[in-house]
């Protein structure tokens, strides 16, 4: 009864303030909903079918490609900041260069790609290595590894491949420079590593 | 500080009509960049909203310490609302939380400096309000009870001709 008088005497003011009330409520779950979902982002978009190709040419170079898909499952487009790819051989007996470096693609953000809301983009490299200093360390890590035990061959030498897919999530724009965690929020942050992802 | 039913009631009413936009600004103040429609960390609009929300406490309630204790739940019930928003990921999307602790933290750092402005604002607003009604009281007495043309006090000239 006493909550009908409060009501009947304030009903101008209380309408108003129950209006506004609904109107932040609404905004804040639309936007709780909206966080969950970037945050689900960040494990939805992933890395698959990635495809490592080696051959030989008859000029004794050497061709290596990669193709991989970005499966972007979500209701947010992303824009690329950068992809990377590179290509290495791994040497740990040598002290002086442990890592044989075979190719290395880097593409920045100036290149306004995306990939759309429920879609996969798929990503093709292509790289030759001709140089014959590069060549060369390749065949010591054969021939050492022929000493070793290992039958290894230009084409089936144990090539580890790495792919790095960086792209903010839509156009959620903030302070770059001084909001850190809000760049975190956003970021897609993934790479492939031969063997799995990460 | 005895609290009657009908305070009880009037702190539960403004306390549901002020602590969703408590929820609201505290959640975009995390996370300006995603909600909608946001404040963008303008501590000023942040402040005079809070002012707005304090009024309706300070509008409804005849007694002052009953407004300002209003408007201390109200903020402790946006805050606690702000949390739950904040959560969703991990209850709604049902995914893993790593070091809750750190995650909890991070949004009572960032956030930390509103509660101040909010129960500040409150206050100041709940002023506005008592002041608001106070004005509209006023002038529905005068309304009520119009000036008796009897009692109208006498001009110079009705003195000395007495």
């Amino acid at each position: 009864m006493a909550s009908w008088k409060i009501f009947k005497e304030h009903w101008v003011v209380i309408s108003l303030y129950l209006a506004l009330s609904v109107f932040f409520l609404a905004g804040g779950l639309w936007s709780a909903l909206i966080y969950g979902s970037v945050v689900k982002a960040q494990t939805t978009v992933v890395l698959e079918n990635a495809v490592e190709g080696v051959a030989l040419l008859p000029n004794g170079s050497l061709e290596l490609t990669f193709n991989i898909d970005a499966v972007n499952p979500t209701q947010f487009r992303l824009n690329i900041v950068s992809l990377d790819w590179s290509v290495y051989l791994t040497n740990s007996t040598s002290r002086t260069e442990p890592v044989i470096s075979l190719a290395h693609v880097y593409v920045g953000s100036t290149i306004g790609a995306n990939v759309s809301s429920g879609r996969t983009q798929t990503y093709s490299y292509a790289a030759f290595v001709s140089n014959p200093a590069t060549l060369s360390k390749i065949r010591g890590f054969l021939n050492y590894s022929a000493a070793e035990g290992h039958s290894y061959t230009l084409e089936s030498a144990p090539y580890i491949h790495e792919f790095r897919f960086y792209a903010w999530i839509d156009d959620f724009t903030h302070n770059y420079d001084t909001e850190e965690y809000l760049n975190e929020l956003v970021t897609i942050d993934t790479r492939y590593i031969t063997g799995g992802t990460t | 500080m005895r609290l009657k039913g009908e305070d009880l009631k009037i702190m539960l009413l403004s306390t549901l009509l002020s602590a969703t936009p408590i929820a609201f600004m505290t959640f975009d103040f995390m996370f300006p960049n995603i909600s909608f429609p946001s404040l963008n960390k303008n501590l000023l609009a942040e402040f005079l909203l809070s002012i707005l929300i304090g009024m309706p406490s300070g509008y409804i309630a005849r007694r002052t310490d009953v407004a300002m204790m209003t408007v201390i739940t109200y903020v402790a019930l946006g805050y606690t609302l702000a949390v739950v928003f904040y959560s969703v990921p991990y209850t709604v999307y049902n995914l893993h939380l790593l070091l809750s602790q750190f995650y909890y933290m991070l949004f009572f750092r960032i956030t930390i400096l509103l509660l101040f402005f909010f129960v500040l604002g409150g206050f100041i607003g709940t002023i506005f309000g008592q002041m608001i009604r106070d004005s509209i009281q006023k002038e529905e007495t005068g309304l009520d009870f119009p000036e008796d043309p009897k009692n109208k006090p006498l001009t110079q000239e009705e003195l000395e001709s007495r």
